[in-house]
């Protein structure tokens, strides 16, 4: 399968980001239009039949989620843009903010129209200040022209955007721990429900959508939802970006329709193996995800194959490695990463993540035995069943299926215990 | 809306609104918690209350999952078990578990599940996480290697007592709780957090490897430090008290405390406390004595002096901490068998001043409503009054009504720790309040704000109207230093309310001219109808424990029991009669009065009980020379005072946690005190020394058995006390007027008596506004320029708490506030030492910068030796005498 560009449309354009840029190629025509010949109800309408699902990780049908904040009736209502991409191995939301910054912008306005809210916040991660000045400076355009601010293009509607810099924390990804940090409060998750949609930020009805999720928004007004729920498969609609990392060829974004498999991702697009190399592993999905091995190169990427698969889409954030990796510290850096980045706030992450750490830095010592797996498994199970929010919940995927998938790696460290590092080679 | 539900196989019918958490404890079953605290906001973090939701495939935490009908519930899965024994397991690995050593030890959360729920061995292995702590507080220890990041104290300081000075910093397994930039605890040391806290995170450090939990008794006493009236429970073993702990869900504080009646406990066993009555020898030293030899003493002389000079040569100062049962003693002693009305309390002034204002007013003498009122009120004012130390857990009602979206101005001429919470705190000079409640009025006049009902009766305002003419709103502003914006939305805002109560305190009303602001501030309510319903009333708040009993109970020189003129022949005739025995017919001095008196010589003996002059009298030295020229002193007191150190005879009293006893609090509820530990050495209840005393003197009238056989003579003397005894008290009190009819009906809600005075409105002679012409209650004189507000510390009460070592931590000597704008005026920097000069008096006292205090006024708290507030203070008649604001000089030292 080859790549379709949609999303990433304007990317090779020189000056991309410029609102010029945007404007030559159909820029800014989907905003009028829903304004001018659209009530917000036919907005969604339109998003509903596109089936677009959200790109931030859950994949949560979009229309859906707008239809309720445009339900409640309090006000004001937000619309805020998840631009903290934070999950390792993902960063395709970049390419999209560097490059075509007004599609985020056009589609938040949509979206804000469709849901009744007059402002909107992009939150962008810390790392990425030239992301925040270039959405700046976009918005600073917009408003120049009247794509954003008070009484858009005469059309009576307001919306503006306001840029917020997070301070590096993983979590604030999820959308209630962002909301909380957008308040000024600790980045931690809240209860859910009730939901963003009715009891975001500042209590008041929000829609949070990722950044790829709005940027699909502006083509899908212009052409239609029926056009776009054509491409990739019947239950996952559209193009996605892939951000493909690790051991292969070519690594970068790569657009392609939903349901592209991951040998077709590796090897058609992202110029295979490195020189010399097997494949042996790929998490699809980010840090979060459990890995495929190569038995499953041909599982289709997209919410509901991976599903199946015992996986997930997550972001789109597929990290390939090959026979050089070793499974077990390839793991301990992902958990490291989790131990890390948990906030915290509950007792099976906060503790149970240091426990699963304390647990592998021993296997790799070589001071641990063979129960320490199934101990190790229990804890896993412990924390993804009994988190509070989805950080704990998905930070053990990858030790519970390195575990499964490549339970000799670990073997091999806990035969060799007391008489230091195992070899990979042992293993495989 | 009920809905029916299923937890482990039984159903139940519960309010929709609850969560799975209660519905199970309403069927006895008991699921773990850490985090969850009903009155704190849903957390959901430490996930040991999971429970299995039929339908739900991940366990959910019972704490905050709502109710649904037909859910169906289990708790007692292999599942959940085991989800229980892993959160436990979690927490543990890195917990010390020095419970051995432990101040939680005994009542700790993670101690008892992890008994009944945990596992005995570990499957941890190396070492475990260790957080640097350090000390960052005198009397809140901190332990964060104990602490499972429930962030219960977090919650409460924030959701509670609206303080917020607990957080939490890093994450992860680094998570730490502790104060901004984990520095130095700044904060009201209400104790919350301690109470909070499930484990042993957060201790006392007042009770610190002293003694185990499990070897303490406990007993539920009234908290002897304001009138607010909390109920506490003092933690005791062999006779000495080691701690106050927070007795959950009980009185009207349902379990909070704040400082004092949490850290101020030391000064019941204080090492020296007076244990042996004591009698002045021939050599002029006090020596101990038997009881029976020193109350023969005080018999001889003061019945000596009453017969040979007359009853009017002696006379008697009560404190208003003591019981109801005490005081009326007290007085009965005084009139019956010293023939002496000369009788007061230090409060007694307030009352003075107050009550007959109530009375020609509204035809009341106290509170018209509950303090359980402020938390649900719309609109408060509060004049006068920093209702945070005067009252603090009424401070904390009036926390949650703002949290709730309730609208409270403050009118002080400064800041308080309600200011960063409520809607406007308005920095009035003082002498200006009743120019700002004036401008209200007069907004509300010209917007036709006024209450329609009021119109109807009153026909027209034009008196009112006439009243506030002659001064623009404008002009109105400027004086006050507010703008004409914050006076015309105050107004709408407190009339437009539907619930609006009027708080107003000392700084407003003991200021000379003050009962013209509570004049004025009826007039506002009345004007706006804000009266005889719940949530609508006037609270005058003032801080001494038992004020309102003291007046009930007759410790004045002109009212006896139950509020009844001395002057009158049929009230003393109904007293007498039921005394049997003699009230004199003339009206006493006030203790003011009696001063002057004894330094004309004309008062020759006077009985102080648990009153201490020297230190909050006005008068300095013209005072201490006055005692001095007593022929006979008797001083009854916890403590050898300076005055208790002039006295012919020292009587030692007991403090409140050993007797038995009712106080009267703010809201007119009478409740029940009672006796944690005998009284240490010899000392003996107040009550039992003035009953001994009468006994002494051959009044039989004055023997009485305990201390609610004099309740029972108090309940046949005051009306509105009639059918009140020590048993019907047991829980949560009664809030006068109660009578014996009442006494047959159940409790309502849990409350008896009467909650709300006025229900039917004024009565037609009280239907008239004071209108009072003038703007301002007084102007300072051009010598002594700057006005002083004499108040108290959060951290103290009276001088009585000077005691308490831990008190001391956070407080321990006084410094002149001064906004830094006033000191550039003065050329007097911060920190630098002052004179501090009234016509009375002066000393020198270090000035303290501070943006809390109000440009040209200074603050001084009352507590502290380093700034005898006696010399200062002017004294003077009732109508003169303003101990909380004097006028100053403010020079260099
Ligand atoms: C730990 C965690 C981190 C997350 N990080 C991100 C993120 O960086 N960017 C993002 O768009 N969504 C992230 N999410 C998902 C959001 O919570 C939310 O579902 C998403 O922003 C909704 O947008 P969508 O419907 O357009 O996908 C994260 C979720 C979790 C649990
Ligand atoms: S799972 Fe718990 S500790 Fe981990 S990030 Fe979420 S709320 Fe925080
Ligand atoms: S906090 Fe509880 S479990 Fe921990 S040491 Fe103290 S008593 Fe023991
Ligand atoms: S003592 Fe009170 S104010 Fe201080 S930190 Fe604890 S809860 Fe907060
Ligand atoms: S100190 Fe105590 S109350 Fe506070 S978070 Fe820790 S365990 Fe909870
Ligand atoms: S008690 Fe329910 S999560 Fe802590």
């Amino acid at each position: 399968m080859s790549e379709l560009k949609i999303l990433t449309r304007n990317v090779s354009r020189p000056n991309p980001a410029h609102i010029d840029s945007y404007l030559v190629n159909e820029g800014y025509v989907a905003l009028p239009r829903a304004l001018n010949e659209m009530t917000p109800e036919e907005v969604i309408d339109e998003v509903k039949i596109a089936r677009l699902r959200g790109r931030g990780g859950a994949g949560f049908p979009a229309g859906m989620k707008w239809d309720f904040a445009s339900r409640d009736r309090r006000k004001p209502k937000y619309i805020i843009c998840n631009a903290d991409e934070g999950e390792p191995g993902t960063f395709k939301d970049r390419v999209l903010i560097e490059n075509d910054p007004h599609a985020i912008l056009e589609g938040m306005a949509l979206a804000g129209y469709a849901a009744g809210a007059e402002k909107g916040f992009i939150y962008i991660r810390g790392e990425y200040p030239q992301g925040a000045r270039i959405l700046e400076r976009a918005i600073a355009e917009a408003t120049s022209r009247s794509f954003l601010g008070d009484n858009i293009l005469n059309s009576g509607f307001n919306f503006s955007v306001t840029v917020h810099r997070g301070a590096g924390a993983y979590v604030c990804g999820e959308e209630t721990a962002l909301i909380e940090s957008l308040e000024g409060k600790r980045g931690q998750s809240r209860i859910r429900p009730p939901f963003p949609v009715n009891v975001g930020y500042s209590n008041l009805p929000t829609v949070v959508n990722n950044v790829e999720t709005l940027a699909s928004v502006p083509p899908i007004i212009l052409r239609g939802g029926a056009w776009y729920a054509s491409i990739g498969t019947p239950e996952c609609p559209g193009t996605k970006l892939y951000s493909v990392s690790g051991h292969v060829a070519r690594p970068g974004v790569y657009e392609l329709p939903m349901g592209v498999t991951l040998r077709e991702l590796i090897f058609d697009n992202a110029g295979g193996m490195r020189e010399g190399r097997t494949f042996k592993a790929a998490f699809p999905g980010g840090a979060s995800s459990a890995c495929l091995d190569e038995s499953q190169l041909d599982v289709k990427l997209d919410f509901n194959s991976l599903a199946v698969a015992g996986s997930m889409l997550g972001s789109g954030a597929v990290i390939v490695l090959d026979d050089t990796a070793d499974m077990v510290k390839a793991t301990h850096v992902l958990i490291k990463f989790f131990e890390h980045e948990s906030c915290g706030k509950c007792t099976p992450c906060r503790e149970g993540l240091f426990w699963v750490r304390r647990i592998l830095d021993q296997i790799l010592e070589g001071s641990a035995s063979e129960q320490d797996l199934d101990l190790l498994l229990e804890i896993c199970e412990g924390i993804r069943s009994t988190s509070f929010c989805g950080l704990g919940e998905a930070s053990v995927s990858c030790v519970e299926s390195t575990i499964k998938k490549f339970r000799g790696e670990y073997l091999a460290y806990l035969r060799n215990s007391g008489s230091g590092e195992a070899e990979t080679e042992a293993a495989s | 809306m009920m809905v029916r539900l299923t937890i482990d196989g039984r159903q139940i019918m519960v309010d929709g609104h609850v969560n799975v958490l209660d519905a199970a404890s309403k069927l006895g079953i008991h699921i773990p918690t850490f985090c969850h605290q009903a009155r704190l906001s849903d957390l959901g973090a430490c996930r040991m209350c999971l429970v299995e939701v039929e339908g739900m495939g991940k366990l959910q935490t019972a704490c905050t999952l709502a109710v649904n009908d037909g859910m169906v519930v289990r708790t007692d899965t292999p599942r959940v078990e085991k989800a229980r024994r892993m959160m436990l397991e979690f927490l543990l690995i890195n917990h010390p578990l020095e419970c051995t050593v432990c101040d939680a030890s005994g009542e700790c959360t993670l101690q008892d599940l992890a008994f009944k729920h945990g596992s005995a061995e570990t499957r941890f292995k190396g070492k475990k996480r260790i957080l640097r702590d350090h000390i960052i507080s005198p009397l809140i220890d901190r332990n964060l290697n104990r602490c499972i990041q429930c962030k219960r104290c977090v919650r409460v300081c924030e959701e509670i007592q609206g303080v917020t000075a607990l957080g939490m910093s890093y994450r992860g397994a680094a998570t730490v709780v502790g104060p901004f930039m984990d520095k130095s605890l700044d904060c009201e040391y209400c104790s919350h957090c301690i109470w909070s806290c499930p484990v042993g995170a957060i201790t006392s450090r007042a009770m610190k490897h002293k003694v185990r939990t499990w070897e303490m008794e406990k007993s539920e006493a009234i908290c002897p430090y304001c009138s607010c009236g909390c109920t506490l429970s003092y933690n005791y073993r062999d006779n000495v008290v080691y701690r106050v702990t927070h007795a959950e869900g009980r009185g009207l504080n349902m379990g909070s405390l704040c400082s004092k009646g949490f850290f101020g406990y030391d000064v019941i066993n204080h090492p020296d406390r007076i244990t042996a009555p004591m009698v002045r020898d021939a050599d002029g030293v006090l020596r101990r004595t038997t009881w029976q030899s020193a109350l023969e003493e005080v018999a001889r002389n003061m019945k000596r002096i009453s017969r040979e000079s007359g009853g009017k040569a002696v006379g008697g100062i009560a404190s208003d901490r003591l019981t109801n049962e005490d005081l009326y003693l007290f007085q009965k002693l005084m009139r019956m068998v010293f023939s002496s009305n000369n009788v007061d309390t230090p409060s007694g002034l307030w009352s003075r001043t107050v009550v007959p204002v109530l009375e020609k007013r509204m035809g009341v003498r106290a509170a018209t409503n509950s303090l359980d009122d402020l938390n649900y009120t719309d609109a408060l004012l509060i004049v006068g009054c920093d209702i945070t130390v005067a009252n603090p857990i009424s401070g904390l009602k009036v926390k949650q009504a703002i949290r709730r979206g309730g609208l409270v101005t403050e009118v002080n001429p400064g800041k308080t720790a309600l200011s960063r919470l409520a809607r406007r705190s308005l920095a009035v000079p003082v002498g200006k309040e009743l120019a700002l409640v004036k401008g209200l009025i007069k907004v509300i006049l010209e917007e036709g704000l006024y209450d329609s009902e009021t119109l109807g009766k009153y026909g027209k305002f034009s008196e009112l109207e006439f009243s506030v003419r002659d001064k623009s709103l404008k002009e109105i502003a400027r004086e006050t230093d507010c703008s004409v914006d914050e006076i015309t939305q105050t107004a709408r805002e407190f009339a437009g309310a539907k619930k609006a109560s009027i708080i107003f305190g000392e700084t407003a009303v003991l200021q000379a001219g003050g009962e013209k602001v509570l004049e004025a501030v009826i007039d506002l309510l009345v004007l706006t109808g804000k009266l005889g319903q719940e949530g609508c009333g006037l609270y005058p708040i003032l801080s001494g424990t038992n004020f309102q009993g003291a007046l009930d109970m007759g410790v004045s020189p002109n009212w006896l029991p139950g509020h009844a003129a001395v002057s009158s022949d049929s009230e003393r005739k109904r007293v007498e009669k039921a005394w049997n025995g003699k009230v004199p017919k003339d009206g006493g001095k006030s203790a003011y009065e009696m001063i002057q008196a004894a330094a004309a010589g004309k008062l020759k003996a006077l009985y102080l009980a648990g009153v201490n002059p020297l230190a909050t009298f006005p008068g300095g030295e013209d005072l201490e020379k006055a005692l001095k020229k007593m022929e006979f002193l008797v001083v009854q007191e916890l403590f050898l005072t300076d005055t208790a150190k002039l006295a012919d005879v020292v009587l030692p009293a007991t403090s409140l946690a050993e007797k038995n006893g009712t106080l009267t609090n703010v809201e007119r509820r009478v409740q029940k005190t009672s006796k944690a530990i005998d009284g240490l050495g010899h000392s003996l209840p107040d009550w039992k020394i003035f009953s001994d005393l009468g006994v002494a003197c051959g009044e039989e009238g004055m023997n009485y058995l305990n201390s609610s056989e004099v309740m029972d003579e108090i309940a046949s003397v005051v009306p509105f006390y009639s059918g009140i005894n020590h048993q019907i008290l047991a829980d949560n009190g009664l809030q006068w007027p109660f009578s014996r009819d009442d006494a047959r009906e159940v409790y309502h809600e849990g409350y008896l008596g009467t909650r709300h005075l006025l229900p039917e409105g004024l009565s037609k002679d009280k239907q008239f506004f004071a209108a009072v012409p003038v703007w301002e209650t007084h102007s300072a004189d051009s010598k002594y320029p700057m006005t002083l507000v004499l108040g108290d510390l959060l951290f103290h009460s009276g001088s009585f708490t000077r005691y308490s070592e831990s008190l001391n931590q956070l407080a321990a000597q006084a410094t002149l506030l001064m906004n830094p704008q006033t000191g550039m005026g003065l050329d007097v920097q911060d920190g630098s030492s002052v004179r501090a000069v009234s016509t009375q008096g002066e000393f020198t006292v270090t000035v303290s910068y501070s943006e809390d205090i109000a440009p040209g006024m200074l603050f001084l708290p009352r507590h502290f030796k380093n700034a005898p507030v006696s010399a200062l203070m002017i004294p003077g008649p009732d109508d003169q005498a303003r101990t909380a604001i004097v006028h100053v000089r403010v020079v260099k030292a």
